[in-house]
């Protein structure tokens, strides 16, 4: 059983190695980026203990994978498996468990622990045993892929925008939508295999708008019914001070378009390392310019130039 | 007609292909012949133009790869993506504008379940309907009857003899020498990363039963089997 976890520390320090960087730094800006995106939900929403739980269960659902589990099974004698299988739940679900106790909530936290573990028993299958349709089965791969990848996290955001308008929290519902365009990103961030890329009939340039003006479409049939219904639902801002009301209903279509920008940013930034997997430098660019939306003037033109430039040996581009 | 002239691969200070020289005409077919590792993947994928090698491949082609078609060894399909979606994946990237896929889906694929759960041979067959649907060419078909029902291997095996007739250029390499001896016009003999012999159809049999005498030797004989 120490040799399974050691083997998993292995791997992790492998995958690392390949993005260039050691595995306390990698482990230290995974926290610190958890930790930025926990106190943003806290700060947001009442609700952030339940949505921190779901979010939390989403992720460790995805250790009791039949296939996974077998594997473990076959490997390990009865006692073993169940005590991997729990020490991997609550392996995972530590971050949470603490940023919960840091936010004065023993209950929730209590209740998490509780929950990481009962879950260690069920063995899920991967994804579903139906063909979850699209609507992006016309124009596949990133969105099919990502839609049913993140079928779980969009009802649930779904769901997070409807509380929003019944409780009346505007905030609630921003967070929903920023968290739907963030889902939307990470569509592009697996590098595909190089075949995928030289199958298209065309260079270098034509590919990168192609595949910019399909994502700007598909993850419109995703984030507009979010966006038009927190604008609808939220029209004007009343200051209690000044009596001043705002035109609160923008504000959606502002972070929509802010949102568009950087899901453009992800597309390009997904070939900026081509054929290889995205570099850690600039999956780190990418996420800072998501945190601070200015940088997005400097990093579009980058991550094209280098995306054109890796995309022309594999498409064969003499232009 | 495409013209490979002093193709060399290496990786590193390992040399897979060594100055293969080779001209493929249309309305051909050829078989590359040789031990895993010797190198038939990599020619496929130097004349794909998905590595870098050296020497030159030049054809009637403005660019080459928008009219070949190439079946992997094992084709790769993403974790939630269906045939359906797969062909039109295919499809889309070459501009073609095709909806009827259940019609030219010739060998009754469950097109609606997602492709990574096919089966090997299933997965293949996939992979050789995409390529078809393509119009291409030029083909490049490695291992296309590996894990394929002696049904489907029946059907590729007409499919090649179609293209051949459509005056197409067909290129296969397979573990199977009979599926070549019915298919190709050629077939040349790669050993570690050169082309050690070419043989036109009349000498086939010729082939065969001196690279049965040379892998078999006396291996059989060491196990004194009773």
């Amino acid at each position: 059983m120490k040799h399974y976890f050691q083997l998993h520390y292995k791997m992790f320090d492998r995958q690392t190695a390949n993005f260039g960087f050691n595995v306390f730094f990698r482990i230290i800006f995974s926290l610190a980026i958890f930790v930025a995106l926990s106190i943003f939900l806290f700060s947001k929403t009442e609700f952030a203990p339940f949505i921190f739980i779901l979010i939390s269960q989403i992720l460790i659902s995805k250790l009791s994978e039949i296939e996974r589990n077998d594997f473990l099974k076959t490997t390990f004698h009865k006692k073993e498996y169940i005590q991997v299988r729990i020490i991997e739940n609550i392996l995972c679900s530590t971050p949470f468990i603490l940023f919960l106790l840091y936010e004065f909530k023993p209950l929730h936290a209590i209740g998490l622990l509780l929950l990481s573990i009962s879950i260690s028993f069920l063995r899920l299958k991967n994804g579903f045993n139906f063909t979850l349709p699209t609507p992006f089965s016309k124009k596949p791969f990133e969105f099919s892929v990502g839609f049913r990848n993140t079928i779980l996290i969009l009802l649930a955001l779904y769901a997070i925008t409807i509380i929003a308008i019944y409780v009346h929290n505007f905030n609630l519902g921003v967070f929903a939508l920023i968290a739907t365009i963030y889902t939307c990103m990470t569509y592009y961030s697996n590098t595909e295999d190089e075949f995928f890329v030289w199958i298209f009939n065309q260079n270098s340039k034509q590919f990168i708008i192609s595949k910019i003006k399909r994502a700007i479409l598909s993850s419109f049939i995703l984030t507009v019914p979010l966006t038009i219904s927190i604008s609808l639902f939220f029209p004007t801002l009343k200051n209690n001070s000044t009596g001043i009301f705002t035109y609160q209903s923008l504000i959606p279509f502002g972070i929509l378009l802010l949102g568009i920008v950087n899901i453009i940013n992800a597309v390009i930034c997904k070939y900026s390392s081509f054929p290889s997997k995205i570099s850690f430098a600039n999956n780190f660019i990418l996420g800072f310019a998501f945190l601070f939306p200015p940088l997005l003037l400097f990093t579009i033109p980058y991550f094209y130039s280098l995306s054109i430039k890796n995309l022309k040996e594999t498409l064969n581009d003499n232009t | 007609m495409i013209i490979l002239k002093n193709i060399s691969k290496s990786y590193g200070s390992f040399r897979v292909l060594e100055s293969i020289n080779l001209s493929l005409e249309k309305g051909m077919v050829y078989g590359i012949v040789g031990e895993n590792g010797a190198g038939k993947t990599t020619l496929f994928k130097c004349i794909a133009g998905l590595e870098k090698f050296e020497g030159e491949i030049t054809s009637n082609f403005e660019n080459l790869k928008n009219h070949l078609g190439y079946l992997q060894a094992d084709p790769f399909y993403f974790s939630k993506i269906t045939g359906r979606e797969y062909l039109q994946l295919i499809c889309n990237a070459r501009n073609i504008k095709e909806s009827e896929f259940d019609e030219k889906n010739i060998f009754d694929l469950p097109l609606d379940k997602y492709a990574v759960l096919y089966s090997t041979g299933m997965k293949k067959k996939l992979a050789i309907t995409g390529i078809l649907l393509q119009n291409n060419d030029v083909f490049i078909l490695d291992e296309p009857f590996n894990g394929v029902d002696i049904q489907s291997n029946i059907i590729i095996m007409e499919i090649i003899h179609t293209l051949k007739k459509l005056n197409k250029t067909v290129i296969i390499s397979s573990h199977i020498f009979s599926t070549l001896n019915d298919t190709c016009d050629e077939i040349h003999l790669l050993k570690k990363g050169v082309f050690v012999k070419s043989v036109l159809k009349d000498d086939f049999i010729k082939l065969e039963q001196e690279m049965k005498d040379f892998t078999i030797g006396n291996r059989i004989a060491k196990l004194n089997l009773n």
